[in-house]
């Protein structure tokens, strides 16, 4: 999809496919930065952010190996474009709200964003499809280095790299893996897994919900340290732990089969019958429907739906992107009327 | 408020626990959260980050503000950074520092809640471009030290060897260079 305001590709990540895939759906790395002798976007005035903001626009237009890149400040972008950012990940929901001095540098290919004035003055970010924190790291990386060369970043010795919320101080590297995990939580072992994952120094939490309910079974597994590990380091014991909980998932979907297929059946098939025919569809409603009928699929229990990704359907029933494929803005009711005849009809479903 | 655990002490510890939509909260003193989150206090710091896990959201600074609040050293500051005003109860407030100079300022406040939370507060990551002098080759020997371990660990010992003449090197240029000022 390519949206004209915003000249930038978007939902790579969604319709490509990448190693460990579909279980693993897809890489996310962020690094913070923040200039020396500023104050933290929070603590600064608007005077501040907006001196920050174009000594960032600078270095983004004059360096040619950034030429891919392009600063928009976030004042000049319509609230269902931010939406659309949004739900590709490339933003913060809190960001997405919109403020002084804040703007978003979006590489052409839609893999690479960079909040100015979030919470840190840079938010630097990268996202493919798949396990891929090694390939992400680069990118990040690649463009920490380049900025480098005319921004003076604050850090300190013992430190690290400093950010406004201390919980990031050190390589202010944060790494997330998004994995779609229906086997584990039908199987009641989702919690056992969590268990397993936090005392590898890794946090876990739902993708779209509250505390522990995790929508759509999709859920983000990210690095805990910044501190007293090095990047490489953080990143290897990240993909490694990934790796076990796709191997566990894998399992659990077998016993699914193997122990239960008849309750396993009903509920695949109550998913798709429900998608077939109800009338309005919310989003939360949706997204459950689609990872059971996605799992369906992907243990053979369904046949693949012609020309249909599900993994991309399941992001293009969000609210923004939903009003952009139909063009329009509608209110909360017909949004889901809208849902639901979309997902019937990207479906090929035959349903009334 | 007492102790959920052994109904004697105060309780200065507050979790709250959200697990299969059901949310339990969990006041317990210092001596239960020692004994509940491992077998001594040394075991304490290591175990804790698993506790925290459950609690602690690391994308949100609120998460932070607790634990600066619920922190075990307990009682007010005046403690406030010269560089950028922000004070003691700024940061239990918003769960942020102001500005670069805070980290030094509020550094002994910090370190208990990083250590809890990394296992360390020794920067261990990339060595930044900028950085120069001194500060580089510090910085270069504490990141060749921690691949020394890991190499001797899996037995590598001729590349170990290597790395442990590359930080003697680095350590003869950083006594020059400190005998030069
Ligand atoms: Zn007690
Ligand atoms: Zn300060």
């Amino acid at each position: 999809m390519l949206n004209s305001r915003l000249k930038v590709k978007l939902g790579n990540w969604l319709k490509e496919r990448g190693p460990w895939s579909p279980i693993v759906i897809s890489s996310r790395m962020r690094l913070a930065r923040n200039l020396k002798d500023f104050f933290f976007p929070h603590h600064a005035d608007e005077k501040q952010l907006a001196e920050i903001s174009s000594l960032i626009r600078d270095v983004v237009i004059n360096d040619p190996a950034l030429k891919k890149f392009t600063f928009i400040s976030l004042e000049e972008l319509p609230f269902l474009d931010r939406l659309m950012l949004l739900e590709e990940h490339l933003i913060s929901p809190d960001f997405s709200a919109g403020g002084k001095g804040r703007a978003v540098v979006l590489s052409r290919d839609g893999r690479v964003s960079i909040m100015v004035n979030e919470e840190d003055h840079l938010r630097i970010q990268s996202l493919l499809p798949g396990l891929q924190l090694l390939e992400t790291r680069r990118m990040v990386d690649e463009i920490d280095e380049r900025l480098s060369l005319h921004l003076d970043f604050a850090f300190l010795e013992n430190w690290g790299y400093l950010t406004a919320c201390p919980t990031n101080v050190g390589t202010a590297m944060r790494a997330s893996v998004m994995m779609h995990l229906p086997g584990l939580v039908m199987t009641k072992r989702m919690r056992e897994v969590v268990d397993f994952l936090s005392e590898g120094g890794t946090a876990v939490r739902g993708l779209f919900g509250e505390g522990s309910r995790a929508l759509g079974n999709l859920y983000q597994i990210s690095n805990q340290v910044t501190l007293g590990e090095s990047e490489e380091e953080i990143i290897t014991e990240l993909s490694e732990v990934c790796r076990e909980v796709v191997k566990e998932e894998e399992k659990a979907r077998k016993t699914l089969l193997r122990e239960d297929e008849m309750e396993f059946l009903d509920r695949v098939y109550r998913a798709l019958g429900t998608l077939s025919y109800a009338k309005k569809v919310s989003f939360e409603e949706a997204i459950e429907l689609l990872s059971t009928l996605r799992l369906g699929v992907e243990t053979g229990l369904l046949p693949p739906f012609d020309g249909i990704d599900l993994n991309e359907l399941m992001f293009r029933v969000r609210p923004a992107h939903l009003q952009n494929f139909i063009k329009k803005s509608l209110p909360e009711e017909e949004q889901d009327i809208a849902r639901a005849s979309l997902i019937k009809e990207r479906l090929n479903l035959q349903g009334g | 408020m007492l102790c959920d655990e052994c109904h004697k002490d105060l309780a200065t510890v507050h979790l709250t626990k959200i697990m299969d939509d059901e949310t339990t909260e969990l006041h317990l003193c210092e001596e239960c959260t020692r004994r509940l989150a491992g077998e001594s206090s040394l075991n304490f710091f290591f175990t804790f980050p698993k506790l925290l896990a459950d609690v602690l959201d690391l994308e949100d600074p609120q998460s932070f503000a607790k634990l600066f609040k619920e922190s075990l050293f307990e009682g007010e500051s005046t403690l406030s950074c010269s560089t950028c005003g922000t004070t003691f109860s700024d940061i239990r407030e918003s769960g942020k520092l102001g500005c670069g100079e805070c980290y030094e300022v509020f550094r002994a406040r910090l370190i208990p809640i990083l250590e809890k939370i990394h296992g360390s507060c020794q920067y261990a990551g990339k060595v930044p471009r900028r950085a120069e002098g001194q500060m580089k080759t510090r910085l270069e020997i504490r990141t060749l030290r921690r691949r020394l371990e890991e190499l001797v660990k899996r037995e590598e010992y001729e590349k170990a060897a290597e790395i442990r003449d590359r930080i003697k090197d680095l350590e003869g240029k950083l006594a020059a260079s400190l005998k030069g000022e």
